[in-house]
């Protein structure tokens, strides 16, 4: 036992909510964060991605939750990559050099604010020599993605912000705006897929597999009108003038990205310690959920739709003898607790099926 | 739109469906998004056998 609380050791667990698939639970502004605090508390350490911690001026610090990007976590999945805990990152801001002066004072005064008020160390600044152009998409499924006309430019900016020494970096881009379309009113109305999400998955996939370093995006967009009818899941967007701050506490303590061949520190996390991954119980055909079921680690899939329907049923997982589904986070919660515990879950449902014997 | 067999084991699914992208570019961002189970041929046989069709959506470095 550790602790006066008699908690067991902590147990690594994986929160993935798939950026902009439309989860009813995590598919708004950083409206996972509440099933993100409670898997953490009871797993003790939780690894998630910027989408279910970024809440543009809303975010939570919390020691036991690991923000580590998207393509960082593919790489961890399949052992290629492990991460190890830092007490702070310097992280270097990359502007586009589409965002108006303006636009681009908002964002560096929110910079100014976390160093001032929250101790954050950052800098140094860089922008794209050339408008990166991002483009917004929407997959056949429905699912956002998006396209950058000038990749090059993003990653000569990140590497100079690396040889600077930024150890992680805060990218901004000029987004697309359309504020009368239909999609963002869905949106803000609570309903259909967040239509940036899928291009900032690119953009900071892009710089984390070329750096290898931890990078989050926030995208620069000029202020909306008040919504009157404005969901609460998307309320966090509509808070201030940028979506920085949060990316920016993020990453002010995200795990660094080291390669499975470089010297371990025995604290250093890699998937051989990783206890059970919780994802949406119908968006089961990412790369991570793949690579679990590789690795025969328990799999929590919760109730949680989005426009997805890749269920345990349509891959075929049903024997999949590590597979834990859950009607919420609570109960998620709780299987990842009773794990941790080392209770057997299937001792905590009924009927009870008896013993079988090998014959 | 991936054809694969039916009885390919989960834990064969990710090898499977990464080896199918490589020959398009280097995946970097990818997911399966649909899934239908029907009678039909793969690459390795012309026999009618249950075959997962499998939409996967991905962003590739060429």
């Amino acid at each position: 036992m550790s602790g006066p609380d008699r908690c067991a050791a902590p147990f690594p667990t994986l929160l993935l909510v798939p950026t902009g698939i439309g989860c009813q639970i995590g598919g708004f502004a950083g409206d996972a964060l509440p099933s993100a605090r409670l898997l953490a508390a009871a797993s003790g350490c939780l690894i998630t991605h910027p989408n279910v911690m970024n809440g543009a001026a809303l975010y939570w610090s919390d020691p036991r939750i690991h923000y580590v990007e998207g393509y960082a976590i593919d790489r961890f999945m399949v052992g290629d990559w492990r991460l190890r805990s830092v007490r702070g990152h310097r992280i270097g801001l990359l502007l586009d050099a589409a965002i108006e002066p303006e636009l681009r004072h908002r964002h560096l005064q929110v910079a100014d604010a976390c160093r001032a008020s929250l101790g954050l160390e950052i800098g140094p600044v860089v922008t794209s020599d050339v408008s990166l152009g991002v483009h917004l998409e929407l997959g056949e499924s429905g699912i956002s993605s998006g396209t950058l006309e000038r990749p090059d430019a993003l990653l000569r900016a990140g590497d100079q912000l690396k040889a600077a020494g930024a150890t992680a970096i805060a990218v901004v881009t000029r987004f697309p705006e359309d504020p009368h379309s239909e999609a963002l009113a869905a949106y803000r109305h609570g309903s259909g897929v967040d239509a940036l999400a899928g291009a900032e998955a690119v953009i900071s996939h892009l710089l984390v597999r070329h750096l290898q370093i931890p990078c989050a995006h926030a995208p620069a967009l000029s202020p909306l009108s008040v919504e009157p009818e404005l969901d609460p899941r998307a309320a966090a967007e509509e808070l201030g003038y940028t979506f920085l701050a949060c990316v920016l506490v993020g990453l002010s303590r995200a795990p660094t990205l080291l390669s499975a061949e470089a010297s371990a520190h025995g604290s250093d996390l890699s998937v051989e310690h990783l206890g059970a991954v919780v994802v949406p119980a119908d968006a089961l055909g990412g790369e991570p959920v793949l690579a679990c079921l590789e690795q025969n680690i328990p799999l929590i899939t919760v109730a949680n739709p989005s426009l997805l329907t890749v269920t345990a049923q349509a891959l075929g997982l049903q024997s999949y003898a590590q597979l834990l589904p859950a009607a919420s986070y609570a109960e998620a919660a709780g299987l990842v607790l009773a794990l941790r515990e080392g209770v057997s879950p299937a001792s905590l449902q009924r009927p009870l099926s008896g013993l079988q014997e090998l014959l | 739109m991936l054809a694969c067999p039916a009885d390919l084991p989960p834990s064969g699914l990710h090898a499977w469906v990464l080896n199918q992208l490589r020959d398009e570019g280097e995946p970097l961002r990818w997911a399966i998004t649909s899934v239908h189970r029907t009678a039909g041929t793969t690459a390795s046989t012309t026999d009618a056998i249950a075959v997962l069709t499998l939409q996967v959506e991905a962003v590739l470095i060429q």
